[in-house]
């Protein structure tokens, strides 16, 4: 992963001349130096802002740029008002491809509007490139196509995490989330190692978790994967219970209990412990399977004897007219008790609904106890120790008479007594819940049975009362009632198999995903990760050493496990040394991520730019040591720019023997330029796609003028005819015989230039053209001929 | 005793437990109540002793809470329960004097103090502390006037 930047160009527009600074960057060590005040922040704000990262400096959506650049310039002694204004960085990624991003500053275009030309456009002539739009700093620049740090992402090769944000939803880890810690500009970046965080994405633990990418830490991708599993976990568990709620509804409706579910969390089931469901019959509980298999044989034994006369059965219908009877009676008492348990049951639960309420209630009230003790109005006072607040003895912790011998547990203790309580009467609940559910079942099987043997009754006493020759209704009826019950409890197997197969599969994949999280490392820094922490340390170490580091024994310095910054005895440094301290552990800090990404696969993007890194009057020595520490960038193709204001004459010495690109700038690094670039009002198509001049300007902006410069660069002044011909934005002549028509027919012109440029959102154009003003700019020159030759028309008439 | 030890083979000692309380019996939760009361259900942070009595029975269970909102309503049943006086309550008013978080003005009524003001606000501002009990409060503040409390008392009695 790489970054470089090849070029950095500033374009300021005034009313009467052009202002800009173009400035070029090699490889390794880049010293920029300016006096103070002379526009060197303005570089790297600029370098911030064209590539749209000013998210990282602040929340605000102004533009985080200097008055020279939006306000007003200073030429000599004259201040002049800012009409227009861009910057534009050529920037090249680790592949060898360059890409050049122009932004607006001032301009009447949206300023968070970027434009990408494929190629070098500042070091080189790339009029002919293709360009393309894409939007900063707005809803979904970072993932939407059309977002323009999704284009940068792709071409850095980055790709961004998903990262958890305090209120619980998600976002990427914003790239301006990583940034600061490879440009630190000098206004406050060097308060802290990652003194400019942006905290406003609310991402949490942003500073951690931009290091972790940075360094491409495997704790990043554990914690992702765990996170997925975890996810994945949550939804089949979802699954199960769902699928088990079916289950139990099915046995409902045939009056059976399901055995051997564990409706609340996943499993595999082991041979022995099946799922059964269990239906009640004849006061036994037997499988289903089983009871269905039973009533199946019965039918097709029935189905195979004829069907009986009722004259030669009618002794035996009679004694089994009386034996249903019995049957009934008993039936109807024993559903009578059964009635009578469920009813107790239903009672006992109830009573345990109430304890377990009173309980929670209790738990509830000792949390708040202890909770009232931590705080601060009640923490100091005497009560609170155990204390009686008028004689300061010992009191126990109860309003119960002082003489009662026995101790009160702590609320501590009483939270557990309590908790363990509700356990026990919860588990007592379910059971009896479960049994309840069951004798329910019971009973209802026990109802639909004594429905059936009234039915019995009935149709044997028919029989009795039917003419002897006729076929036995009885037997008829057991029949029928035989093949509906048996079909009913096929389709009733079949629908219950199903469920249970797609359980089963739930349970495997369960089985699966556990464990997958079973053998995710648990600690979460892994051994590939302690060699790049500890390589850092190393380098880290050996770097505040160079640097001269005072206040504290270089070698107790460790980088945190915790979040990736040094610390000493535990704590993070900043509390520990003096301010010029702070500057060289920053340097060493910021610096020792480059070199680490030298060494080991990192997303760091080798490159550095400090803003005046020399804050805080660090010594001569040590800046010194910084240079030829970070001199080593250009041997690993990496880039460190450094920007300072020192005085040559200072400056020069310190570098004696560093290899680096010297820019020295005197006086405003934004000046004049000539005018030969600057875009008038009769340049050619070609010349207006020239960036130089124009990069404040988008493409369908480009078009719409030269269509319209075009256009009237083509007219043909007919006087015989008063007409005045001209070729539009599509080829077509037109035919102007007033200045009104003229002046409508070029708008058109314009319109249609501009539309067919400009990006359209949703069927509509992002921006509208302003043809008046296009037109009115362009006609200029010609004005005064075209007035001259429609007037004498005007007089004729 | 000498047959344990033989048996076990160590000395034998038997130790009382601590015995577990109810948490409204603690003399925090107590004290948090009263000042709430004081503060909530009070004009000007005063009461009369049997005022405090009655809020504190009220507020230890969901059917007492009940039966005095059904009171200060007006819709009371004629079997509803009876209000108690707790010792434990005059307890903590004499650890809630001794904390100066009360104090005793005129014979039997109680005023809270500056410090069981800022007490009451802290117990306030955890929104997750006492929920319920609040809740009940600020059902009841507007409507419990000694007036009210005199009336429930002797219909009672």
């Amino acid at each position: 992963m790489r970054l470089r930047i090849r070029a950095i160009q500033l374009r300021v527009k005034t009313a009467s001349i052009l202002c800009g600074a173009d400035l070029h960057f090699d490889d390794g060590l880049v010293i920029l130096r300016a006096d103070n005040s002379s526009g060197k922040s303005t570089v790297v704000q600029s370098m911030i802002y064209a590539l749209g990262l000013e998210g990282m400096l602040s929340a605000s959506h102004n533009v985080p740029l200097p008055h020279v650049m939006t306000d007003s310039i200073d030429i000599g002694t004259e201040k002049m008002q800012v009409l227009e204004s861009g910057v534009a960085v050529e920037v090249e990624n680790a592949a060898g491809q360059i890409a050049t991003v122009f932004r607006p500053v001032k301009s009447t275009q949206n300023k968070n509007l970027v434009t990408v030309a494929d190629g070098s456009c500042l070091t080189a002539d790339g009029s002919l490139l293709k360009r393309v739009d894409y939007y900063v700093r707005e809803g979904g620049a970072a993932v939407n196509e059309r977002g323009f740090h999704h284009w940068f992402s792709k071409f850095l090769g980055w790709s961004l995490p998903k990262v958890g944000r305090i209120d619980g939803t998600e976002c990427p880890l914003y790239m301006e989330c990583l940034f600061p810690l490879m440009i630190i500009e000098q206004k406050r970046g060097w308060s802290a190692i990652q003194a400019r965080m942006p905290f406003h994405y609310r991402i949490r633990d942003v500073a951690k978790k931009s290091v972790e990418f940075l360094l491409a830490l495997d704790v990043y991708e554990l914690a992702m994967r765990r996170q997925k599993l975890k996810e994945e976990s949550v939804g089949l568990r979802s699954e199960w219970t769902r699928g088990a709620a079916r289950i139990a509804e099915i046995a409902r409706s045939i009056n059976a209990v399901v055995q051997n579910l564990d409706t609340n969390s996943p499993a595999i089931w082991s041979p022995e412990e099946l799922p059964v469901i269990l239906v009640s019959s004849d006061g036994n509980w037997l499988p289903f399977g089983e009871v269905v298999r039973g009533d199946f044989d019965a039918l097709r034994e029935l189905e195979e004897t004829e069907i009986p006369r009722v004259e030669r059965v009618a002794q035996e219908v009679e004694a089994a007219l009386h034996s249903t009877e019995n049957e009934l009676a008993e039936c109807d008492f024993a559903a009578a008790e059964l009635f009578n348990e469920v009813e107790n049951e239903r009672q006992q639960i109830g009573n345990l609904d109430e304890r377990l309420a009173a309980l929670e209630e209790d738990e509830r009230r000792n949390k708040d106890v202890m909770k009232l003790r931590r705080m601060g109005s009640v923490a100091t006072s005497e009560t609170a120790h155990g204390r009686c607040p008028t004689c300061h003895q010992q009191v126990s912790d109860a309003l119960l008479p002082q003489d009662e011998r026995r101790e009160p547990m702590t609320a501590e203790e009483n939270l557990k007594f309590i908790r363990s309580q509700i356990d026990t009467f919860s588990t007592i609940k379910e059971a009896a819940t479960a049994s309840l559910i069951a004798k329910q079942r019971h009973l209802d099987s026990m109802r639909l049975k004594v429905a059936e043997l009234r039915g019995r009754i009935r149709s044997l006493r028919q029989t009795l009362v039917t003419e002897g020759s006729q076929p036995s209704v009885e037997a008829i009826e057991q029949r029928l009632r035989f093949r509906d019950k048996v079909n009913n409890a096929r389709r009733v197997e079949e629908l219950i198999a199903t469920e249970f197969e797609a359980l089963r599969g739930v349970g495997l994949r369960w089985k699966r995903n556990q464990d997958a999280l079973a053998v995710l490392p648990k600690g979460d820094v892994t051994e590939r990760d302690q060699q790049k922490l500890r390589r850092l340390r190393e380098i880290f170490v050996g770097e505040v050493q160079q640097f001269g580091l005072r206040s504290v024994e270089p070698a107790s310095l460790r980088i945190s496990e915790e979040n990736y910054r040094p610390e000493h005895d535990g704590f993070d440094l900043e509390f520990d040394i003096s301010a010029s301290d702070m500057i060289r552990t920053i340097w060493a800090y910021l610096n020792g991520l480059l070199e680490l990404s030298r060494e080991f696969s990192t997303n760091h993007l080798g490159l550095l730019v400090l803003d005046e890194p020399k804050q805080q009057e660090t010594n001569r020595v040590s800046f010194r040591e910084l240079f030829r520490r970070v001199e080593s960038a250009r041997n690993h193709k990496q880039q460190v720019i450094i920007a300072t204001s020192e005085d040559e004459s200072t400056l020069l010495p310190l570098l004696a023997g560093v290899t680096h690109q010297y820019i020295s700038c005197v006086g405003q690094i934004v000046q004049p330029l000539p005018v030969e670039p600057q875009p008038n009002l009769h340049v050619s198509q070609d010349t207006a796609v020239d960036d130089e001049g124009d990069e404040g300007e988008m493409i369908w902006e480009e078009r719409a003028r030269s269509a319209v410069e075009q256009a009237l660069e083509s007219m043909d002044f007919d006087a015989e005819n008063h007409v005045i011909r001209f070729t539009g934005f599509n080829e077509e002549t037109l035919v102007a015989d007033s200045r009104e028509k003229l002046g409508r027919l070029l708008r058109s012109v314009a319109s249609d230039a501009w539309y067919a440029y400009v990006p359209f959102d949703g069927g509509e154009a992002v921006f509208d053209c302003d043809e008046s003003s296009i037109v009115e700019d362009a006609i200029g020159p010609f004005e005064r001929r075209i007035e001259e030759f429609f007037l004498p028309s005007n007089d004729e008439e | 005793m000498k047959h344990l030890e033989d048996l076990t083979g160590a000395p034998f000692r038997f130790a009382a437990r601590p015995i577990a309380i109810p948490p409204d019996l603690r003399p925090l939760w107590r004290l948090t109540i009263l000042v709430l009361f004081l503060q909530r259900c009070c004009r000007q942070g005063k009461s009369s002793l049997k005022k405090l009595h009655v809020l504190n029975w009220a507020i230890r269970h969901p059917a007492s809470r009940q039966t005095l909102l059904d009171v200060l309503e007006g819709r009371a049943r004629p079997d509803r329960a009876i209000v108690r006086f707790d010792p434990a309550f005059n307890r903590a008013l004499d650890l809630a004097k001794g904390e100066k978080l009360v104090e005793q003005v005129s014979g039997d009524r109680f005023q809270l103090t500056a410090k069981g003001q800022l007490v009451a606000e802290e117990a306030m501002k955890d929104e997750e502390c006492m929920t319920s009990e609040k809740w009940f409060m600020s059902q009841i503040a507007s409507q419990v006037t000694e007036a009210k409390i005199n009336k429930l008392l002797g219909a009672v009695s």
